[in-house]
């Protein structure tokens, strides 16, 4: 018989994570894409990175679960600072200020994680060929979760 | 929408931006590599980085890059082709130097009519026209004709704290082939609150 499990990242990170990125941002495009590929002039990808023991419990784990968010952003015409740097930058600062009233998240009253924090963002990734395109930026979020 | 503080552009590369230009008065500033012009800076955001989070806030530290670049003229001699970046760039530093935290004291007048008067802390204020209010070090203030004069507690304006230029970088090879650059890393932390 097969054991009763949840399953932790997709249950308390991805889904309350998605859920909370549309209820602010509404229908904001997020794929989970292995690799990049074109997804429109602007989309999140989201990538889990970590999964990491904090500390255990007789009983039970903290967590610290880390997810890259890849905001990519097409704008066509020449350069110009308002569409093709401020807005992408100002997007960035809504995300950090929503996920810090969020820190600890519980929607509905379902504990989902705490201490939520966007620890770094990289204005200058490393990018493949096909993602030149666009304009860029990651932003790594974490999260402890009491298993 | 939740509300939110502009933080990277606002409070870090337009308030660098405007130290800059106020300094560099004849250099562009820009954010591209488009420009065609014989010197420009151009600003780039690289990262911003968690330093400690509080119960209702955080410290982030900011990271832009300063590139300064120049036309190459002729052959390359310490004189055309170094000297200019060198003390660009330290100009720049000395600047930053005196701008390592930007916060800004403004005190606020206000008559019994409730016309209101705003001064950087330290500066007198002049009103020509009656009623006359000179100021400066007093809190309160009485004129000809009894209106009165309240001075509203000051009210700082936060941008950034511990801003400092590292790492400069006189670069031996620059992206574009007609021209020279010095690149150099400019650091701030900011505190933000969120209540």
């Amino acid at each position: 018989m097969a054991s009763i499990y949840t399953s932790v990242l997709k249950d308390n990170v991805l889904d309350p994570f998605e859920s909370l990125l549309k209820s602010e941002f509404g229908k904001i495009p997020i794929h989970y894409d292995q690799d990049f590929k074109h997804r429109g002039n602007f989309f999140i990808r989201v990538i889990p990175v970590q999964d990491l023991l904090d500390k255990p419990t007789t009983e039970d784990q903290l967590r610290t679960y880390g997810l890259l968010l890849r905001a990519y952003r097409r704008t066509p015409g020449p350069y110009n600072k308002e569409r093709s740097l401020t807005q992408l930058i100002n997007y960035i600062d809504r995300i950090k200020r929503l996920i810090g009233n969020n820190s600890n998240y519980r929607p509905s009253g379902t504990y989902a994680w705490n201490d939520g924090v966007i620890t770094r963002v990289n204005y200058q990734p490393e990018l493949e060929d096909k993602e030149q395109a666009y304009q860029v930026a990651d932003l790594l979020f974490n999260c402890n979760v009491l298993v | 929408m939740i509300d939110y503080n502009k933080t990277t552009n606002k409070s870090v590369l337009e308030n660098l931006t405007s130290i800059i230009a106020q300094e560099f008065r004849k250099k562009p500033i820009r954010y591209d590599d488009s420009y065609n012009g014989n010197t420009y800076f151009k600003l780039t955001p690289i990262e911003d980085e968690i330093v400690d989070i509080r119960t209702e806030g955080a410290i982030r530290e900011y990271t832009i890059e300063i590139q300064y670049t120049e036309r190459k003229v002729g052959r390359y001699t310490k004189r055309d082709s170094l000297d200019g970046r060198v003390n660009t760039i330290e100009r720049l530093k000395e600047i930053l130097r005196r701008a390592t935290a930007s916060i800004e004291l403004f005190l606020y007048y206000v008559t019994s009519d409730g016309e209101n008067f705003l001064t950087s802390a330290g500066e007198d204020v002049l009103i020509a026209k009656r009623p006359l209010l000179i100021t400066s070090q007093d809190d309160f203030f009485l004129t000809s004709d009894g209106k009165a004069f309240a001075v509203y507690p000051a009210a700082l304006t936060y941008d950034w704290h511990n801003a400092r230029l590292e790492s400069v970088n006189y670069d031996p090879e620059s992206e574009r082939p007609n021209y020279l650059t010095a690149t150099a890393d400019f650091k701030c932390l900011v505190e933000e609150l969120y209540a």
